[in-house]
């Protein structure tokens, strides 16, 4: 029997065809993952299940009765529950608080705040979550706050609940502690999908697999028949090479060193405790860790975006060392160190820009950019054609395009082409495949590769493991602003690195 | 490009059009006879030639603190503060004017530089706030227009009034006014003069480095993403204060102009002249733009002289204010609405 069914399912908007006729069957009590690059249709069709948005065409099936999903609310009163890839928690208030938000215990019009702790102690005991009611969301990890999330489904008694990119934020061992849960969740008789774009978790847990491209389900099938070339080979629509050509390198010299950085927020908490490290050229040199452990503070100290509270950064160019803590950020742009930065939006480009203005946004008062502060802006036009031709970047209307109507992923090749386009020594990379697509993903680690090729120094940041432990020649783990070690990446395993990760064994 | 430029054109009007209608509804409302707007309108601008330059004259100040709020506005500053710093450069003007040893054009350059100086010092105070302590620039420029106005009542009352009149500053000799004899007579006697040069030397100043500029590249990155400019290494609190001091010498500009032209003398003032306030309305309606700014200098203007004419019909004034507020209303909607427009239309496209 089917728990959900969304048959010849069809959403437009104007002219485009978001999804196109998708037909999900998802059996009762199943794992049933939801493959597709960004933009291919999930989260539309997944709204549409939520009643976000109706129907153009197709049929609902929720336990094999036709539904008519038209608000949120419905969703919820037929047992369907999701938990969204940002949490949505009230982080002053305890975990039982935040479960029963909307529908509280009250006696006499008053929460009763005794019976609604125990109420929520028993589902959390319930499903063995060894979580405490009253402790503050807070106070917990990210994988706990996650799991309450979970509980929050599970006290509306959903029955098929929904993980939307649930291992985006984990740490590698919190993911198999997701991956347990959800199996035990479905062990419960739960009907679980999970949205993910990563192959290994489908492999894991997941029984069935339905794969979306381009607005349209080409497929779906049993896990355990499909290798993950096969499924990437389905998502992406040809054979995708997930293997590295990494030419060998010996690098001997320093391009950047760091001593004893410390950093504090304007909070006065310390953000970065005494790391010290460097990076050489002809090296990638990966900065591993959970989501705000210190990674973003080491990159803005070295592009100068934050004032350094104490420790020395030192770039060696031309055998020159440059002190540049107290440099401006121009000053360190020119000595040659690229920033691609980890929030696109927010820094890698002016989204009310054309194309043209962002391309040229380091070098624009450059000649022949500007002379004496006249702007040439057919330069930028031939510039940045040139970039888009070279790049394979797409545009609404070429160059003049704003920025705002590219496509993340274009927005993001554009953010990349200019960055190596300035040559800079050392480049340093946040996230760079972040909401890219794996086509994409692909070239971009063949840039970054080939900077490394060219004797060139990289610093990758990323939260994604695979991908550092792929590129990078050493990898050095972030824990609580602290640096937990650095490890050579052709012998460290996952295992390790995680533990460093949450702050456990370093490498001895 | 085009088309968008199509829209905020259409926006512009349609939002001029909604203006009056609303001011025809009220004059029904009070029992009068709503074309009769109309026909102030018209008898203030064209309806004779001496209209027609006290019309182009009434302008020129009214699109000058456009500009002013209009390049604030490029930088993601708003700059409520051009009445106040329009006021601190018309005494200042009146006064170089009144004490300045040097003959006639001298004494009119002197007057343009001090304006200009003390407009910008005016909008240094509220830049440098906002640029190192991050104060929102709105509430500071706020009020520094009061400190304006009662700094300038109380320098009047106490050092700077006519020995008859303790509320009125001494006149301008007529040899520093901007009067031009050929345009004077040329509009049988109107109020209109070389203001209208200085206008179009400051609108062309203003596109060429709003367009043209490496100053005005980094401005407007600023404006849309201080964040993403720091990055590009944009020295952003640098241009912040100097946007608003440019932004302040505008305002002034505008202030000296109002000076050297008819009546030539400033009183003491109860409420603001309103120069400041209508050039916040002046720059959203021409959409930033110098043409644009000109465009919705002359309507307000003419807005202005139709108060006049609707008076003599026994129709209060302050409907012209109330025409231009709602315009300022629907101006300031309008990239919203404009948006929507655009979405719609852009999923209908694709």
């Amino acid at each position: 029997m089917y728990a959900v069914e969304m048959l010849n399912v069809t959403k437009i908007f104007g002219h485009f065809k978001a999804n196109d006729n998708i037909t999900l069957q998802v059996e009762k009590g199943e794992i049933h993952a939801l493959l597709g690059e960004n933009g291919a249709g999930k989260s539309t069709l997944m709204n549409l299940l939520f009643g976000f948005y109706s129907l153009d065409g197709g049929e609902i099936k929720i336990n094999e009765q036709k539904v008519e999903i038209t608000n949120p609310n419905i969703a919820n009163d037929l047992k369907i529950g999701m938990v969204h890839q940002h949490f949505k928690l009230i982080k002053p208030f305890t975990v039982a608080q935040n479960i029963t938000l909307g529908s509280e215990i009250t006696r006499n019009k008053k929460i009763d705040i005794n019976a609604t702790n125990k109420k929520v102690q028993n589902i959390i005991d319930q499903y063995d979550f060894n979580l405490k009611a009253t402790t503050k969301v807070e106070d917990l990890t990210v994988g706990e706050q996650q799991k309450v999330e979970i509980l929050k489904m599970l006290y509306k008694e959903a029955e098929i609940l929904i993980f939307d990119e649930p291992t985006g934020a984990l740490t590698p061992q919190e993911t198999i502690e997701l991956l347990n849960t959800i199996q035990r969740l479905q062990n419960k008789g739960k009907t679980i999908i999970l949205i993910t774009h990563k192959l290994q978790e489908i492999k894991a847990i997941a029984h069935r697999c339905t794969v979306i491209r381009r607005g349209k389900s080409v497929a779906t099938v049993f896990v355990n028949d499909c290798t993950e070339e096969k499924l990437a080979e389905l998502m992406v629509g040809r054979a995708v090479n997930f293997d590295v050509n990494k030419v060998d390198k010996n690098p001997t010299k320093d391009i950047l060193q760091i001593e004893n950085l410390t950093m504090y927020n304007s909070f006065g908490s310390k953000t970065l405790d005494d790391v010290t490290l460097n990076v050489q050229y002809g090296e990638i040199l990966g900065i591993a860790g959970v989501d705000g452990n210190g990674q973003s503070e080491i990159v803005e100290a070295i592009t100068g975006l934050q004032q350094v509270s104490s420790g020395t950064i030192n770039y060696i160019s031309n055998d020159i060392k440059h002190d540049i803590t107290k440099k401006s950020i121009r000053e360190i742009i020119n000595l040659g160190i690229g920033h691609i930065p980890q929030d696109r939006h927010k820094h890698g480009v002016v989204l009310e820009f054309s194309v043209a203005e962002n391309a040229v946004l380091k070098r624009y008062y450059k000649s022949p950019y500007a002379i004496s502060g006249r702007l040439n802006k057919n330069k930028f036009n031939s510039y940045a054609e040139k970039l888009i031709l070279e790049n394979d970047i797409r545009t609404p209307h070429g160059v003049k395009s704003l920025t705002r109507d590219l496509s993340g992923g274009n927005q993001q090749k554009l953010i990349i082409a200019r960055e190596i386009a300035e040559q800079p020594d050392l480049l340093i990379a946040v996230q760079p495949t972040r909401g890219v697509d794996v086509g994409a993903i692909e070239n971009i680690h063949q840039s970054l590769l080939k900077e490394r090729e060219n004797d060139k120094g990289i610093i990758l940041v990323s939260l994604e493991l695979d991908e550092i432990m792929k590129l990078s020649d050493r990898i050095a783990v972030m824990y609580d602003g602290r640096l937990m070690g650095i490890v050579d990446a052709k012998t460290a395993t996952q295992n390790q690195i995680g533990l460093m990760m949450a702050g456990g064994g370093t490498n001895e | 490009m085009n088309r968008q430029m199509k829209i905020n054109i259409i926006t512009a009007l349609l939002t001029v059009v909604v203006g009056l209608v609303v001011g025809m509804i009220i004059i029904a409302i009070i029992g009068s006879n709503p074309w009769s707007l109309l026909n102030a309108i018209y008898e203030g601008t064209f309806g004779s030639v001496v209209n027609f330059g006290n019309w182009i004259s009434i302008s020129v100040p009214l699109a000058l603190t456009g500009l002013a709020v209009a390049i604030g506005y490029r930088a993601g500053l708003f700059n409520i503060g051009a009445e106040g710093q329009f006021q601190m450069a018309t005494i200042a003007s009146i006064l170089v004017a009144v004490t300045s040893p040097f003959n006639g054009l001298i004494t009119i350059l002197l007057v343009i530089i001090v304006g200009i100086i003390v407009g910008a010092l005016w909008a240094l105070i509220p830049g440098i706030l906002k640029a190192y302590y991050k104060i929102n620039e709105v509430v500071v420029t706020i009020m520094m227009n009061w400190i304006a106005l009662y700094l300038t009542n109380y320098f009047i009352v106490v050092h700077f009034h006519t020995s008859t009149n303790l509320t009125q500053t001494p006149i301008i000799p007529s040899t520093v006014s901007l009067n031009l004899k050929w345009l004077t007579n040329l509009t049988n006697g109107s109020n209109i003069n070389a203001g209208i040069f200085i206008l179009m030397l400051a609108a062309i100043f203003y596109w060429y480095s709003v367009e043209k500029t490496t100053f005005g590249y980094e401005i407007k990155a600023v404006g849309n993403s201080s964040e993403a400019a720091i990055y590009a290494g944009i020295d952003s609190k640098k241009r912040i204060i100097q946007t608003m001091c440019l932004s302040g010498a505008f305002a002034g500009l505008a202030g000296v102009v109002y000076a050297l032209s008819a009546p030539g003398y400033q009183t003491t003032l109860s409420v603001f002249r309103g120069f400041g306030f209508d050039g916040i309305t002046v720059a959203l309606l021409g959409q930033l733009s110098a043409i644009g700014v000109i465009l919705s200098g002359l309507l307000l203007g003419g807005l202005r002289q139709a108060g006049i004419f609707m008076q003599i019909q026994q129709i209060p004034k302050e409907i012209s204010d109330i025409i231009i507020g709602v315009i300022l209303i629907f101006s300031a909607l309008s990239p919203i609405i404009i948006k929507k427009i655009m979405k719609k239309k852009g999923d209908a496209n694709e």
